[in-house]
């Protein structure tokens, strides 16, 4: 269609929500200023939870927003404000299921990124510090084209998971769980109703899995949160 | 001489074997009897060979010179100069002898050899120097023996009185040996005595004591003995026909006797004698007859030959058988004369006088009594003499007065004089009594003074096993005690480690938050800062209008502040790496906190950071735990107070401890000591601290404890290191 009218120049609109202020702006000079092949992009910017949320939720009805670039941490630590980006990316996948979700935080970490993955299921995740201009420009295309994209930390978290993922079951994933929680091995074969041997040889095996036989109890709930499981 | 030689053997065995069998406990005593009786043997051989006394006289003198000497004193073939030479000599012998049993035997020995010598006083001294020594030596065989030879020795003075003393001594002596051959035979001597004195009925007792000692050993000779002694008694009672029975008795048990035949002459003699006092001449004569009739009686036994025929002739007479009584009497007065035996010559005489006063031939009957009268005063037959003084009053008429106050002064004299006997032997007999219970009393104090003895030797090991027990008990006690302490203190050990786990626990934790706030800090004010001013700079790229240019200076100003940041993150951090708090310190402000969010009150709590807390004892740091507790639990239950200050401080060597509110106070005097005042000073005790509270109504209480202060070993800091509790770093 574009094609065929030349004249009639076609509007990607996409809005950027993050606390900070500068980073939506950054955002916004960076993809207003790109070429683009067959439209240009228009950013709405946006710092509050609460004024993201209205904008979503308009979004559906008056003009729709073709991407939605979502933080995940929208408020200080002071704050203990427990609502997040992550509440966002729900609400608009409910709401304006055809406006592509992207996740741009900070958050490097495989469990965040897994969980979110799970929740939202986005278009995209980009890892803060990887953002630049030709990811920025890389992502929309790819997004709008042809998604999802991933940034390398976030491509690698999920990879790592996906090669551990047949290898760790559900009860591996408790185990791992509980004891991140500091329950002991007394306590824990209690818990999920198996035997202390069967607890530790179940530990040894998760240690080999993430090839560090000789590590603690510690190295090993390490191990589990960069790898998404915890 | 060898006759007499051999006969003095045959006496020496008889004592030695009396001696021996009385000695079966003293080999010794055997031994050296044995030896004597060699020394004899040998000195017998000699005397057969040489036949010279002299040269025997010391040859054996080496070898056993007492008994050789006492040998030669009995030797009633020498002089009796040379026998009392002997006697002394042995005498003289055993006083240098030094060992008081041995000492004692040959006095003994000596004592028995000495009895019937003539020289009485050297007998009588070396007896009562044997029974001295006896006493001495506590040898009772040895101190009945004397007794023994003394009765023999009076006996043979016919001292009744003094002989019965010593028979009785003796007999006393072999009854508590239980000795009862010679308790009855003593017995049986007695009674003789008794006898003696006409204590007819007291001999008879005395006699049948004796037979009930000796009739179940079967002594038959003894035994023959006691009944001839009856049967003598019972015929002087004028009980004929018990006499009788008890010669019948006698001869019984002589025909037992192996060697009897001098016995059962005078047996026969007695019998004949009981039926010639019962008038039954008839009867009294075969037996006067069989006497005679005994072969070569005469040499044998003049005296019972004289007396039989004298009972024989007399008896036919009475009996109205004439023939040839006079030449019979006649012929048994000079067998009598020819032995000298005044006492049974009274009687022939006085018969002869009869048969004279019979045959009316007074005159001569008056002169044969007269002299029957002077034979009996001579052998003091006192008896005779009454009986021939009635026969003088029928032979003499005339002088019948005269003679019949004799007759009376006599027999009351002697009536007088057997009743004193009689009474003393009474006397003896209570005397010795009450002295035998004298003695029972003393042996009985003796048992006494024992008993104690063992009483006190009793308690003495009752008081021995007891310390002993009491000693064990107490020592096992106080290991207990001990152990007790240990564990406790073990107990303490464990309840702190427990404690500092939890609050290692909480620390960590605390670390982690601390770390998770400081990440977080980081992440959002820090990074998204940067971040957005990266992206604001890159989005800005080569812009120069006036909006440009103002969003650079805001960048650059948010620059600034996140330099700000990075300071003010960097300085908390080094602040809680480098701050410290230690374990035991932070239990006690996690006790406060509690304290404090479970009420209004504030606590105040401060502490000396020169004193390693961690480091001292389980002990300590569980007691004082525990104080603190009670003692905040005290302030907030009582006192209404709004301010508790807790403060761990320290003196020269010990903790001061002070716990102070601001509370309502109470008098302390007044106050009773509840549980948990007690349970603190229960604890300041085991921490060998002291304490002591200041409080006044309305002006709030002050607790001071002070505590010396100990640190706990090494090895349990090491051990507290491996569980992961790091102390002091």
């Amino acid at each position: 269609m574009s094609t065929e009218n030349p004249d009639i120049i076609e509007y990607k609109r996409i809005l950027a929500v993050d606390d900070h202020e500068m980073t939506t702006l950054g955002y916004k000079y960076i993809l207003e200023a790109a070429e683009f092949d067959d439209y240009k992009v228009i950013v709405d910017t946006c710092k509050t939870f609460e004024d993201a949320k209205s904008r979503i939720e308009q979004s559906a009805k008056l003009y729709c927003y073709d991407i939605f670039l979502l933080d995940i941490q929208l408020f200080g630590p002071e704050e203990k404000d427990a609502r997040s980006g992550e509440d966002l990316g729900i609400l608009a996948r409910k709401v304006a299921p055809d406006t592509k979700v992207v996740f741009m935080s900070s958050f490097g970490d495989a469990y965040r990124i897994l969980n979110i993955c799970k929740t939202t299921n986005p278009d995209g995740y980009l890892v803060k510090s990887e953002i630049d201009k030709l990811t920025l420009i890389a992502m929309v295309k790819k997004v709008l084209e042809n998604p999802p994209y991933y940034t390398a930390i976030a491509m690698k978290a999920l990879r790592n998971n996906a090669a551990y993922a047949d290898m760790v079951s559900e009860q591996d994933k408790k185990l791992l769980y509980y004891l991140a929680k500091g329950v002991r091995v007394k306590e824990l074969h209690e818990i999920l109703s198996v035997s202390a041997a069967t607890i530790n040889s179940r530990k040894r095996h998760l240690k080999s899995i993430f090839g560090i036989e000789h590590g603690n109890d510690l190295a090993l709930i390490e191990q589990a949160r960069e790898r998404g499981f915890l | 001489m060898l006759k007499a030689l051999n006969m003095f053997l045959g006496l020496f065995l008889y004592l030695a074997s009396r001696r021996s069998s009385m000695l079966p406990t003293k080999p010794t005593y055997r031994i050296l009897f044995y030896i004597s009786i060699l020394a004899l043997g040998l000195y017998s051989c000699s005397r057969d060979k040489n036949n010279s006394s002299t040269n025997t006289l010391y040859s054996s003198e080496q070898n056993d010179s007492i008994s050789f000497w006492i040998q030669q004193g009995k030797d009633s073939d020498f002089s009796e100069k040379m026998q009392k030479i002997a006697f002394q000599k042995a005498y003289g012998q055993i006083q240098k002898i030094s060992l008081d049993s041995v000492k004692t035997k040959y006095l003994s020995q000596l004592s028995l050899a000495t009895i019937n010598f003539k020289d009485s006083l050297l007998f009588k001294r070396i007896n009562e120097e044997t029974i001295a020594q006896a006493q001495k030596t506590n040898d009772s065989v040895v101190l009945a023996e004397a007794h023994w030879d003394r009765a023999e020795y009076y006996n043979v003075k016919a001292i009744p009185d003094s002989s019965f003393y010593h028979f009785y001594e003796a007999q006393k002596i072999y009854e508590g040996l239980k000795n009862n051959y010679y308790s009855g035979r003593m017995m049986y001597n007695m009674a003789v005595s008794q006898k003696e004195v006409k204590d007819f009925t007291g001999s008879e007792i005395t006699t049948i004591r004796a037979i009930e000692l000796l009739k179940p050993l079967e002594k038959n000779r003894q035994l023959y003995l006691c009944y001839n002694h009856l049967g003598n008694i019972t015929q002087s009672l004028k009980e004929y026909d018990r006499a009788l029975e008890y010669y019948r008795i006698a001869e019984g048990y002589l025909k037992e006797l192996e060697k009897r035949e001098g016995l059962e002459r005078s047996l026969l003699n007695n019998i004949g004698m009981v039926y010639q006092s019962d008038g039954q001449d008839e009867e009294a004569i075969p037996y006067f007859k069989k006497v005679l009739e005994y072969d070569s009686l005469r040499y044998i036994n003049p005296q019972l030959y004289a007396k039989a025929m004298n009972n024989l002739a007399y008896s036919r007479y009475r009996n109205g058988d004439k023939t040839a009584v006079e030449s019979q009497l006649k012929m048994a007065l000079g067998i009598q004369d020819s032995i000298d035996d005044t006492a049974d010559k009274s009687i022939t005489q006085y018969f002869l006088a009869d048969y004279y006063l019979g045959e009316k031939d007074s005159m001569k009957a008056l002169a044969t009594a007269r002299k029957a009268k002077l034979s009996a005063e001579l052998s003091s037959n006192n008896e005779r003499l009454l009986e021939t003084l009635q026969l003088l009053t029928r032979i003499d008429p005339k002088n019948a007065t005269g003679y019949t106050q004799e007759y009376i002064t006599l027999n009351d004299e002697l009536q007088e004089q057997e009743r004193q006997a009689r009474n003393k032997f009474a006397r003896i007999r209570f005397e010795t009594d009450e002295f035998i219970a004298e003695n029972e009393e003393l042996e009985e104090e003796k048992q006494v003074l024992t008993n104690q003895k063992q009483i006190w030797t009793g308690l003495a090991l009752g008081a021995l096993f007891f310390s002993v027990f009491v000693y064990v008990l107490v020592d096992q006690r106080r290991k207990n005690q001990r152990l007790r302490f240990q564990k406790a203190q073990q107990a303490a050990n464990q309840e702190i480690f427990n404690l500092m786990l939890s609050q290692q626990q909480k620390v960590e934790e605390g670390k982690k938050g601390e770390q998770k706030r400081i990440s977080e800090e980081l992440h959002d004010a820090v990074l998204g800062k940067m971040n957005g001013i990266r992206m604001l700079l890159i989005g800005l790229g080569n812009k120069s209008d006036e909006t440009a240019i103002k969003l650079r200076d805001n960048a650059l100003e948010d620059m600034k502040k996140v330099q700000d940041e990075i300071r003010e993150i960097s300085h908390e951090l080094s602040h809680a790496a480098y701050r410290h708090i230690p374990n035991f310190i932070n239990s006690i402000q996690s006790l406060l906190n509690t304290t404090e969010e479970a009420s209004k009150v504030k606590t105040t709590f401060t502490h000396d950071e020169m004193v390693d807390w961690d480091g001292l004892t389980g002990d300590i740091k569980i007691n004082l735990y525990r104080i603190i507790q009670e003692s905040v639990q005290n302030a907030l239950k009582h006192a209404q107070c709004k301010n508790i200050v807790i403060n761990f401080g320290i003196t020269e060597d010990d903790l001061r401890i002070l716990v102070t509110d601001d509370g309502i106070g109470f008098e302390v005097r007044k106050r009773k000591k509840g549980i948990g005042m007690r349970n603190i000073s229960s604890r300041v005790k085991k921490m060998n601290g002291s304490w002591f509270i200041e409080s006044k109504k309305g002006k709030g209480t002050t607790l001071q404890l002070t505590i010396p202060i100990e640190y706990h070993s090494p090895e349990l800091n090491e051990f507290l290191k491996k569980q992961g509790i790091h102390q002091s770093s």
